[in-house]
């Protein structure tokens, strides 16, 4: 029997994993690097804490009780709270990473203190501003990375609803935000909230703007580049997937003026989740089928049977075209064609899913394919 | 603020190597890393990125969207237990991270299962099926896997562990019951019974196929 396991498990063991390439690991490194001297600061505070909470309370002891509990109060951050946890979850730090931006108070007409590179401190009603020509980064508690876009007011607050779960909400008063939110857990969650809006978050890269158009009210406009996110908007709420759009804005008047050519799938796609429609829902033996044709294409693929790896990846863009994993099968199909030296083929693919997921997860390296042709033939 | 400035500990002087990298060794490294050396968090990667990844990997199967948050929440947590000196040098720290990460990544293989995620994110860094037959073979090969995988993510977390430590990651009984914190009859407790189960589990609707 143990033999038997042995060899089961040892199969895990096996297999050859392709490696990052160095810019993506170089990135990595220096992320991790970096998250891994904040958890060890946060962790290090923590531990501080506690020490200095049992060194009052001895002296607390010494001293006598009236003497010490001033003293305790003078602590900063209050370090008898109940729930250490806590009072680091509420407290109101950010990171700057890059860029600039100013702080003022939640009156427009305050005066604007520019935000210094680091962590620093930002109250519940304060709004960080960014200037006309400059955006910035921050990093948020939750290792939520904030993409500021120039001119663009926003508010940061964070609750507790419970002793575990917390929330971490970006208030985007005007302009535009992109945040890059790391995988938070059933506790965590990240949002950012506009007038007309809130999109909610667990693990997914997407933006939200807030589109102005006076004297008409502003509306929200979200777009979502990796993961899911959950819109609510009034008593209406839906998941938007990974290249959809979706906004706040009422659908235009339905009085065409002349009839529109026939739109392309992307558009389609947009069109249908902005006016709350879902991309059709595959059933279970369709999904059966697309996740069979991807399998076989990788397996042809790895297997040095690279046309019939195509033929596969042709068949579920051609079946499935708008399936989650046509997504998929189109990347494929334009590095397949690049490996194989049909370098136009490659750009016609790479064209190709461009036009389908213009914000899909491959679209840089799409570009890139395409931009040596673009050259040789203008 | 006073007392938190008395209580710092001056740098410790720990070797250099040439070119400026620090030549530590494990309980330097975490020294270091404790003392918020900012070298320390670039050694820590360079150190154990490997054996992190490898593992994670090998439990998951794939190099999915979701890889690389499980990689850095092993790091976190290498960090958080190191801190929490459930480490406390009972083992290599290579050792320590290879729990670390098998249990990040079953965990994961757990949260997957729930949550029957049916559609592939992509297919980059599927592992390469050994058998070098023909399609069917290598479909059929790959079908295990994820059928090992599967029932890893369905026993009992204890004994997947340890099972995981010793058949994946190369662990002897006596460095799993460091790196667990738990007695080496336990640990060949949970490692005997680890296999008895999936040896069951696998059996039960394949007929003992794993082995053929």
């Amino acid at each position: 029997m143990i033999d038997r396991c042995s060899s089961a498990l040892r199969q895990l063991r096996g297999g050859v994993w392709p490696v990052l390439d160095e810019s993506s690991e170089r990135q990595r490194r220096e992320r991790i690097a970096t998250r891994v001297l904040e958890v060890q600061a946060a962790v290090t505070r923590r531990r501080e804490r506690g020490r200095f909470a049992l060194v009052m309370s001895l002296a607390a002891l010494v001293a006598g009780l009236g003497a010490a509990v001033p003293l305790l109060r003078l602590s900063p951050g209050g370090f008898f709270s109940s729930d250490a946890a806590q009072a680091e979850l509420t407290s109101d730090t950010v990171r700057l990473v890059a860029g600039h931006a100013s702080v003022r108070d939640e009156f427009a007409d305050s005066p604007l203190e520019p935000l210094d590179r680091g962590q620093v401190r930002l109250a519940s009603q304060s709004v960080l501003v960014t200037p006309a020509e400059d955006g910035a980064e921050l990093r948020l508690w939750s290792d939520a990375a904030l993409s500021i876009a120039p001119s663009t007011e926003v508010g940061i607050v964070r609750q507790r609803p419970t002793r575990e779960a917390f929330e971490e909400r970006v208030r985007l008063r005007s302009g535009r935000v992109a945040l890059r939110v790391p995988k938070l857990g059933a506790r965590g969650k990240v949002s950012v909230q506009t007038s007309d809006a809130l999109v909610e978050v667990h693990g997914t890269q997407f933006s939200v703007q807030v589109v102005e158009r006076p004297p008409l009210p502003a509306y929200t406009e979200v777009d979502v580049r990796e993961g899911r996110v959950l819109v609510r908007s009034g008593d209406q709420s839906r998941f938007l997937g990974a290249g959809d759009h979706w906004s706040s804005a009422p659908p235009a008047p339905s009085a065409a003026i002349e009839p529109e050519p026939a739109p392309s799938a992307s558009a389609r796609n947009r069109n249908r989740a902005r006016h709350g429609e879902r991309r059709p829902v595959a059933t279970p033996s369709e999904l059966a089928a697309q996740n069979q044709l991807l399998e076989d294409a990788e397996l042809a693929r790895r297997n040095g049977s690279s046309l019939l790896a195509l033929r596969q990846l042709d068949t579920l863009i051609q079946r499935f075209p708008d399936a989650e994993l046509a997504h998929n099968a189109r990347v494929q199909r334009f590095r397949l064609l690049q490996q194989l030296g049909r370098d136009a083929d490659a750009a016609e693919a790479a064209r190709d899913y461009l036009e389908h997921h213009p914000q899909g997860f491959a679209r840089a390296e799409a570009r890139e394919l395409l931009s040596p042709s673009s050259e040789t033939n203008p | 603020m006073l007392l938190r400035r008395f209580a710092r500990v001056p740098p410790p002087s720990l070797p250099v190597g040439q070119g400026g990298t620090p030549e530590w060794s494990d309980r330097e490294l975490v020294r270091a890393l404790e003392l918020g050396d900012p070298r320390a968090g670039l050694l820590l990667y360079d150190r154990l990125i490997r054996i992190v990844e490898w593992t994670i990997l090998r439990i998951t199967g794939q190099r999915s969207s979701e890889h690389e948050d499980l990689v850095q929440m092993a790091f976190e947590q290498i960090v958080v237990t190191l801190h929490r000196q459930r480490y406390a040098h009972r083992c290599s720290l290579t050792s320590w991270a290879s729990a670390v990460s098998s249990h990040v990544a079953l965990n994961a293989l757990r949260s997957q299962r729930r949550r029957r995620v049916s559609v592939a994110e992509s297919a980059d860094g599927l592992p390469e099926p050994r058998a070098s037959g023909d399609l069917e073979d290598q479909l059929a090969a790959r079908q295990v896997l994820e059928r090992i995988r599967h029932e890893l993510a369905r026993m009992n977390p204890a004994r997947a562990r340890a099972l995981v430590l010793h058949e994946i990651n190369g662990l002897e009984l006596s460095e799993i019951a460091g790196v667990l914190g738990i007695s080496v009859v336990a640990a060949q407790s949970r490692l005997s019974r680890g296999r008895r189960e999936l040896i069951e589990r696998l059996s039960s609707d394949v007929g003992g196929r794993p082995d053929d």
